[in-house]
C-alpha cells in the first residue's frame, strides 16, 4: 500500500498497528487527517496499548488493517450522511425498530463492520473515549455479585469490566447474533476461563433474568436504538439490586444509521430517568467537539452523555 | 467572482473567496473542519442537484478535487 506523504500523520510514538490503521484510514479519506492527528494526541499511552492489542486481536481473527479502516470509515461515512439528513429535516431518518433491524442488527456483514468500527471509535472519537473513561473510572472495583450488560455490542466494555472489577459473574444480553459472537470471541481471547460469563442472544425486554438479581447493570448506547427507552429503564429498575451500580450512556441530537429515538436535550433524558424510577448520582455531558453545550443544542450537533444512576 | 464552486466554499467556510483556489484544502484553510465538511457536502448537493457517494465525499480533499468530482457528474463548474 502506498500512502501519499502529505496524508501521513505526524511522527509520534505509535505502534506499528496503530500507525498502519491511521495510514489506511487517511489513504481512503485524506479529509480525516486533522481529526486523526488530534484524536491520536488525545489517547494516553495506556489507551494506545489497549487499541494496539485490540487491533492485534482483530488481526489474529484474520482481519486486515484495510478491513478495519473500512469498518471505521463506514461509520464515518454513514454518520455524515445521517447528519446531513438530520440538519435538513430536524429528525432522525428512521423511527421504528423494524425499519433498521434487518439492515443493521440482523445483517451479519454490516453488523460486523459496524461493531469493529464502533470499537475503534471508542479510542479515536474524543466523545466516545470520554464515555469509556467515565465508565472505567466510576466502575466499582471491589464489589461482589452479578454484573449485567445490556447490548454489549463489540464487547469492549464487558471485557473491561471483567478485567477491572471483582464481580463474581458477568452476563451480556444482545439482540444481535453478530454482536454476541463478536463479544464472545473478545472475551475468550482476553479473559478466557479466568472469569465466569454468560452471553444471551435475545430481546432484553423478553428476557427472564432474575428480579433484583444484579449488582451492576450497564447499558451503553442502547436507548437511542429503541422505540420506548422508558421500558428499558423500568426493566433495569426491576433487575437491579437496591444499591446496584447502574451506568447508562446515550446521545442527544446524534443521528446514525440505526438511531431511532431522538433525545433533543439532556433535560428530556433526565426526566425519562426520573419517570422510570431512577435518580442521577453522577453525569458526564460532552458537547460536540469544539462547541459549548449551548452551541451544540442550538446547532443540533451531537452531544454524548453518560450517567451513573441509582434506584430512587 | 464568477466561479460558483469557489463562491460556495467561501460562503460555507465564511472566508474571502479571493483566498481560495483549487489547491485549498483542510490543511490550509483552518475553517474547513469536520463540521464545515458536512455543511459543504449539503451545500454542494443542494446547489448542483447531485448526490455524492461516501467515497466521493472522502476523496474531495481539495476544491480542485471537488471540482473534478462534480465535472464527472456533468456539472459545469
Amino acid at each position: 500500500m502506498t500512502v501519499l506523504p502529505q496524508n501521513k500523520i505526524p511522527a509520534a510514538p505509535l505502534s506499528s498497528n496503530i500507525r498502519a490503521l491511521a495510514d489506511a484510514i487517511l489513504e481512503a479519506n485524506p479529509m480525516h487527517r486533522s481529526f486523526m492527528t488530534a484524536a491520536l494526541e488525545n489517547i494516553t499511552p495506556d489507551e494506545m496499548g489497549h487499541l494496539d492489542r485490540y487491533i492485534d486481536f482483530c488481526r489474529q481473527r484474520g482481519l486486515t488493517i484495510e478491513y478495519l479502516a473500512d469498518c471505521y470509515l463506514t461509520i464515518v461515512g454513514d454518520t455524515l450522511r445521517e447528519q446531513i439528513y438530520f440538519q435538513k429535516h430536524k429528525k432522525y431518518r428512521y423511527s421504528s425498530f423494524a425499519e433498521v433491524a434487518d439492515n443493521v442488527y440482523f445483517n451479519d456483514e454490516y453488523m460486523s463492520f459496524y461493531m469493529y468500527g464502533l470499537a475503534i471509535t471508542s479510542f479515536l472519537w474524543p466523545n466516545h473515549l470520554a464515555m469509556f473513561r467515565f465508565f472505567r473510572d466510576t466502575l466499582p472495583k471491589n464489589k461482589k455479585g452479578a454484573y449485567l450488560e445490556i447490548g454489549p455490542g463489540h464487547g469492549y466494555y464487558l471485557m473491561t469490566a471483567m478485567e477491572r472489577a471483582a464481580y463474581d459473574s458477568f452476563t451480556g444480553v444482545d439482540i444481535s447474533e453478530t454482536s454476541v459472537a463478536q463479544t464472545r470471541a473478545l472475551l475468550e481471547h482476553f479473559v478466557g476461563d479466568k472469569r465466569k460469563f454468560e452471553l444471551l442472544c435475545m430481546d432484553f425486554l423478553d428476557s427472564d433474568l432474575p428480579a433484583q438479581g444484579f449488582d451492576a447493570v450497564v447499558m451503553g448506547e442502547v436507548l437511542e436504538h429503541v422505540e420506548e427507552p422508558e421500558r428499558f429503564l423500568r426493566r433495569i429498575v426491576q433487575l437491579a439490586t437496591k444499591d446496584a451500580y447502574i451506568y447508562v450512556t446515550t446521545c442527544i441530537n446524534a443521528p446514525a444509521i440505526d438511531h431511532i429515538y431522538l433525545f433533543r436535550t439532556p433535560e428530556q433524558l433526565e426526566k425519562t430517568f426520573e419517570d422510570s424510577g431512577l435518580k442521577i448520582k453522577d453525569r458526564l455531558i460532552r458537547p460536540y467537539e469544539g462547541k459549548t453545550l449551548e452551541e451544540s443544542l442550538q446547532q443540533l450537533l451531537a452531544i454524548n452523555v453518560a450517567y451513573v444512576l441509582a434506584q430512587k | 467572482m464568477s466561479d460558483a464552486l469557489i463562491k460556495l466554499f467561501a460562503d460555507v467556510l465564511q472566508v474571502d473567496p479571493a483566498k481560495l483556489n483549487d489547491n485549498s484544502s483542510p490543511d490550509n484553510v483552518k475553517q474547513w473542519d469536520s463540521l464545515a465538511a458536512m455543511h459543504l457536502v449539503a451545500a454542494i448537493e443542494e446547489a448542483f442537484k447531485v448526490q455524492l457517494s461516501t467515497k466521493e465525499i472522502m476523496k474531495m480533499s481539495t476544491i480542485g478535487l471537488a471540482r473534478k468530482t462534480l465535472q464527472g457528474k456533468n456539472v459545469a463548474v
